[in-house]
C-alpha cells in the first residue's frame, strides 16, 4: 500500500529553485584528467594501463578487484603520464591514473546498438558490469550488483528514484525533465532482468510537470507506475523510499531485495540504458553546480576525473567569495578545502554557499524538548544514543538500536540545542561495526566494504 | 568551522523556544496583573529577576557557562510568580525562586538535567513552609477562598469570572482564557504537543465521575478544570521539557499518571495543592518512563504478518497480470518506434560547445 510518505523527517531550506530551470549543459576537461582508483564501494580498481600508454575515451584504464569493485573508464583521449597518490574529496590520499588530454576525445570504436527484444538478463549484468556502472545516489554500491540478486523472481517492486531530497541538488529532475526516454528505457531493461518486477518511478511531490508527462507516456505500460512523494528529508533514503511507495519496512539488517525491492537512481538507470543499449562505459555524470555564491548555478553534464576547480572556472566562476564548498548538499555533503580533486562516479554536486549557517551556530546544554525523537525517520532516540555514545557505553548504544541509526542526520539539523548528534552517533557506530563480533547482523550491509 | 554534515541547521533554539514560551506567558500574567495589581506584579518581576540572578550567579562562582540566553531560569521564574496566590509577602518569590533554580536546577547540571520542575519545587517549599500563607488568595475585593475551594465547601461559583480570572487565584492561573490564547500559541508553533494534556483530562475526569460525587455535573467539573491551577499546570508546567518523558507515548502515560494524582490529592482534601504534590510525583516517574518505553524502531520488527503480506500481494499481483495478458499481447518492441526517443543517442557525446 503506497503511503507517500514517511512518519518523522525535515523540510530543510532546498535552495532548488537556483537551478533546477536551467537546462543541462556539456562541459569538457582541458589539460590534465585524474581518475581516482576506488570510486565505488568495495576494493580499489587495478590499474590495467602503464605510464606512457597512449588511451582513447571510453577505454578501461583500472579493472575491478573483486564482486564489489568496478571497472573505470578513461573519458579522455591522451596519454597515461601518472598512477600516483593524489588528493582527492575529504582531503584523502588515494591512488589516481592521471591522463593528459589531447582534446580530441577520439572514441574507442562501439558495436553496433543492442536490439531491445534480445536482451537477457545475463547480458545485461555483463553489460552493466563491464561498463563499470555504480549507484549514482552517492553510496556507489556497483550496479550489477544489484541485478545479480539470485532469486529475480522474488522481486516484486523496480524503484527509480528520482525524489532527490537533498537540498540544491537538481540533477536528477534535469535528467528525468531532459531524458525520460533514457529512464524509462533503463527501468524496462531492469524489468526484463526481474521478471515478476513492477517499475515504480518516484517522484518529489514539486515535479508536478515531470509526473503528467510520464503518466502519458507510460500510459500503455501496464508494467510501470509513475508515483509522487511528499517532499521531506530524507524521503529519497532507501528504507523511507520504499515505506513510502510499497508499506514494506526494513531495518539496518536487511538489504532492499529481502522485501523484493531494488532501488536505483535515474541517473543510474540511464547509465545502464547507455551501457546496455549502446555499449558505452559510464564516462560522464551529472553535477549540480549551485549556491549563492555560483555566477551561474546550473546543472552540468561532467567528464569523470575532471577537477572541481576546472567546472566552476567553465561555468562562471564565483560570484563573491564563498564560505563553505560542499561537495553534495547541504545535509549530506562533505566539505571540500581544496578545489583541486577529480570528480568521481559519486560526485553528485557542488554547492559554494557564502554563509556557513552550522559552524556559527554554538553547541548549547540538551533541553530534553524531544525534537530529535519526533523527527527520527528510523524511530529511535537520538538523545539517548547520543549520551550513549559520548559515554561510550557500548551495551547500552546496542540496546537502544544505535545501529538502527541509518545517519541521515536530520537530529542534528533540527537539535534546537544545536548539537552534533549524527556525528557522535555515527562514529559510535562504525567503531562497533568494526568489530564483527559485537555487530552481530548488523554486519551484513557493512560486509561490501569488507571484501578486499 | 565545522567539518561534519549537516552543513544547514533550523533556526530554532533553546533561547528562542523559551521566548516563545514567554510570549505565551504574557497573556495569563497581563489578566493576573489587571486584576489583582501592583503587589502581583512585584511578585512576577521579583521571581524572575531572582531566578535569572540565582543562575547567573550560580554559574560565575562554579566557573560554568553563562546560561542565563537562553531564557530557561526566566521562564522558570515567571512561572514560580505566576502560580503563587497575589499577596503573599514580597519575600516568597525570592526564596521559592532561589530554592527552586538553586536547588533543583542548578545543582542537578543545568536545563535538561533537573529530575524535578524548578518553579513546581519552589512552591512546593512555600506551600510546606507557610500552608496558611500559601492558602490565603484574598486581595482587592477578591474573598480568601478560591472557588474551587467554594465549591468544595458547597458554595455557588460565577462560572464567566473563572473564565476572564475576576475571582480569587493565583497570579496567573485565574483566567482560563488567558491560559488557553497561550496553549493556544505553543501549541501553533509547535513548542507542546497534545499528549500530555489528554492523558491528565482522561484520568482526572475519569476518576472525577467515578468518585467526585457529582457525576456529570458540568459546572462542578469546569470548576476543578479551571480551578487550583490544574489547567495551567497542564499546558505550561507538565509540559516543561526537562521534566516530561522524550517519546509522545511516555508523555501520554505521564499525563495519565498526573491526571490520577491530582484527582487523588483533590479527593484526599487537598484542593489547590493537589497539583503541586501530583506534579512533583510524576516528574519522579519520567525517569522510569523513559527508561521503560523504547519505541520500536522503524522496520525492526519483521512479523510473520508482514512477510504474509508481501506473499499475498506478489499472488494478487500475479492474478493481475495473467489477467492483463490475456487481453492483449503486450509488445516490448512498440515503444522504441513510438516516442520521439533519445535512448539510442550517446549521453556523452552530445554535440555542445565543445573547446
Amino acid at each position: 500500500m503506497a503511503r507517500g510518505t514517511f512518519t518523522g523527517g525535515v523540510h530543510p531550506y532546498d535552495g532548488k529553485d537556483l537551478s533546477r530551470h536551467m537546462p543541462i549543459k556539456t562541459v569538457y576537461p582541458r589539460g590534465i584528467v585524474v581518475f581516482p582508483l576506488l570510486q565505488h564501494m568495495g576494493a580499489p580498481a587495478i590499474p590495467c594501463v602503464k605510464v606512457g600508454d597512449p588511451v582513447l575515451t571510453g577505454q578501461m584504464i583500472a579493472k575491478a578487484d573483486g564482486d564489489f569493485s568496478a571497472n573505470i573508464h578513461s573519458s579522455v583521449s591522451g596519454m597515461v603520464v601518472a598512477i600516483r597518490d593524489c588528493e582527492t574529496v575529504g582531503e584523502k590520499q588515494e591512488k589516481c591514473i592521471v591522463i593528459s588530454n589531447d582534446d580530441r576525445f577520439s572514441e574507442i570504436p562501439y558495436p553496433p546498438v543492442r536490439k531491445f527484444g534480445n536482451l537477457t538478463p545475463i547480458a545485461i549484468e555483463s553489460a552493466v558490469r563491464g561498463a563499470g556502472v555504480v549507484g549514482m545516489g552517492g553510496a556507489g554500491l556497483p550496479t550489477h550488483i544489484k541485478l545479480s540478486y539470485e532469486h529475480p523472481d522474488e522481486i516484486d517492486y523496480c524503484i527509480a528514484n528520482c525524489v532527490e531530497c537533498e537540498p540544491y541538488l537538481t540533477s536528477d529532475y534535469r535528467r528525468i525533465v531532459e531524458n525520460p526516454a533514457k529512464v524509462l528505457n533503463g527501468l524496462r531493461i531492469l524489468l526484463k532482468v526481474f521478471p515478476k518486477a513492477r517499475g515504480i518511478i518516484a517522484l518529489d511531490e514539486s515535479m508536478q510537470d515531470v509526473y503528467s508527462e510520464l503518466r502519458r507516456y507510460t500510459a500503455g505500460d501496464h508494467r510501470i507506475y509513475v508515483k509522487k512523494l511528499e517532499s521531506k528529508f530524507p524521503q529519497g533514503s532507501e528504507r523511507q523510499l520504499i515505506y513510502a511507495l510499497t508499506g514494506r519496512t526494513m531495518n539496518s539488517k536487511m538489504l532492499p531485495s529481502d522485501i523484493g525491492c531494488i532501488v536505483n537512481n535515474v541517473d543510474t538507470l540511464v547509465a545502464v540504458n547507455q551501457a546496455v543499449m549502446l555499449y558505452e562505459p559510464l564516462l560522464t555524470r551529472l553535477i549540480t553546480v549551485s549556491g549563492d555564491c555560483i555566477a551561474r548555478p546550473r546543472n552540468y553534464r561532467v567528464r569523470i576525473g575532471m577537477s572541481y576547480a576546472e567546472l566552476i572556472e567553465r561555468a562562471g566562476g564565483f560570484s563573491s567569495r564563498p564560505a563553505l564548498i560542499l561537495d553534495g548538499g547541504t545535509m549530506t555533503g562533505k566539505r571540500i578545502t581544496n578545489l583541486n580533486v577529480p570528480i568521481t562516479k559519486l560526485s553528485s554536486g557542488i554547492i559554494a554557499l557564502s554563509k556557513d549557517r552550522a559552524a556559527a551556530m554554538k553547541e548549547t546544554a540538551c533541553s530534553r524538548c524531544g525534537r530529535c525523537v519526533e523527527i527520527c525517520p528510523d524511530k529511535l532516540l537520538p538523545i539517548t544514543i547520543y549520551n550513549d555514545a559520548l559515554k561510550g557505553d557500548k551495551t547500552s548504544f546496542i540496546k537502544h538500536h544505535g545501529l538502527e541509526c541509518c545517519n541521515c542526520v536530520c537530529c542534528s539539523y533540527i537539535c534546537p540545542s544545536k548539537i552534533d548528534l549524527a556525528d557522535k552517533i555515527n562514529n559510535m557506530k562504525r567503531e562497533i561495526l568494526a568489530n564483527p563480533d559485537e555487530a552481530g547482523d548488523y554486519s551484513r550491509r557493512l560486509s561490501y566494504r569488507e571484501q578486499k | 568551522m565545522t567539518g561534519t554534515k549537516p552543513f544547514t541547521k533550523s533556526s530554532m533554539t533553546t533561547g528562542g523556544m523559551m521566548f516563545l514560551v514567554i510570549l505565551s506567558l504574557l497573556p495569563s500574567v497581563y489578566m493576573g496583573v489587571f486584576h489583582y495589581g501592583l503587589h502581583a506584579a512585584l511578585i512576577i518581576v521579583l521571581s524572575t529577576s531572582t531566578a535569572v540572578v540565582c543562575e547567573l550567579l550560580f554559574e560565575v562562582i562554579f566557573r560554568r557557562t553563562i546560561t542565563i540566553n537562553d531564557y530557561s531560569a526566566a521562564v522558570s521564574g515567571l512561572i514560580l510568580g505566576m502560580i503563587l496566590p497575589p499577596n503573599v509577602p514580597l519575600y516568597f518569590p525570592v526564596v521559592g525562586s532561589a530554592v527552586g533554580i538553586l536547588a533543583f536546577k542548578m545543582a542537578f547540571g543545568g536545563i535538561g538535567k533537573n529530575i524535578l520542575n524548578p518553579a513546581m519545587t519552589g512552591k512546593l517549599l512555600l506551600v510546606v513552609a507557610f500552608r496558611s500563607k500559601m492558602n490565603d488568595y484574598s486581595c482587592d475585593s477578591f474573598g480568601k477562598q478560591t472557588p474551587l475551594t467554594d465549591m468544595v465547601n458547597g458554595n455557588d461559583v460565577n462560572l464567566v469570572d473563572l473564565l476572564t480570572g475576576n475571582t480569587a487565584a493565583c497570579i496567573g492561573t485565574g483566567c482560563a482564557v488567558a491560559i488557553l490564547a497561550g496553549a493556544v500559541i505553543l501549541l501553533l508553533v509547535g513548542i507542546i504537543d497534545l499528549s500530555i494534556p489528554i492523558g491528565a483530562f482522561i484520568s482526572f475526569t475519569i476518576l472525577m465521575i467515578l468518585f467526585g460525587k457529582n457525576g456529570w455535573n458540568p459546572v462542578f467539573f469546569a470548576v476543578q478544570y479551571i480551578g487550583g491551577s490544574f489547567l495551567f499546570t497542564v499546558f505550561f508546567m507538565a509540559e516543561d521539557y526537562s521534566t516530561r518523558p522524550l517519546t509522545k507515548k511516555g508523555r501520554l502515560i505521564f499525563g495519565l499518571i498526573f491526571g490520577c494524582f491530582t484527582a487523588v490529592f483533590r479527593l484526599m482534601g487537598y484542593v489547590e495543592d493537589a497539583v503541586v504534590f501530583a506534579l512533583i510525583l510524576c516528574d519522579l516517574t519520567v525517569v522510569i518512563i523513559d527508561r521503560k518505553l523504547l519505541p520500536v524502531p522503524f522496520g525492526l520488527i519483521q512479523t510473520g504478518r508482514s512477510a504474509r503480506k508481501i506473499r499475498e500481494a506478489r499472488r494478487r499481483r500475479e492474478r493481475l497480470e495473467r489477467e492483463r495478458a490475456e487481453e492483449k499481447d503486450s509488445d516490448d518492441m512498440v515503444w522504441e518506434n513510438e516516442l520521439d526517443t533519445d535512448v539510442l543517442e550517446s549521453d556523452s557525446r552530445t554535440p555542445e560547445d565543445r573547446g
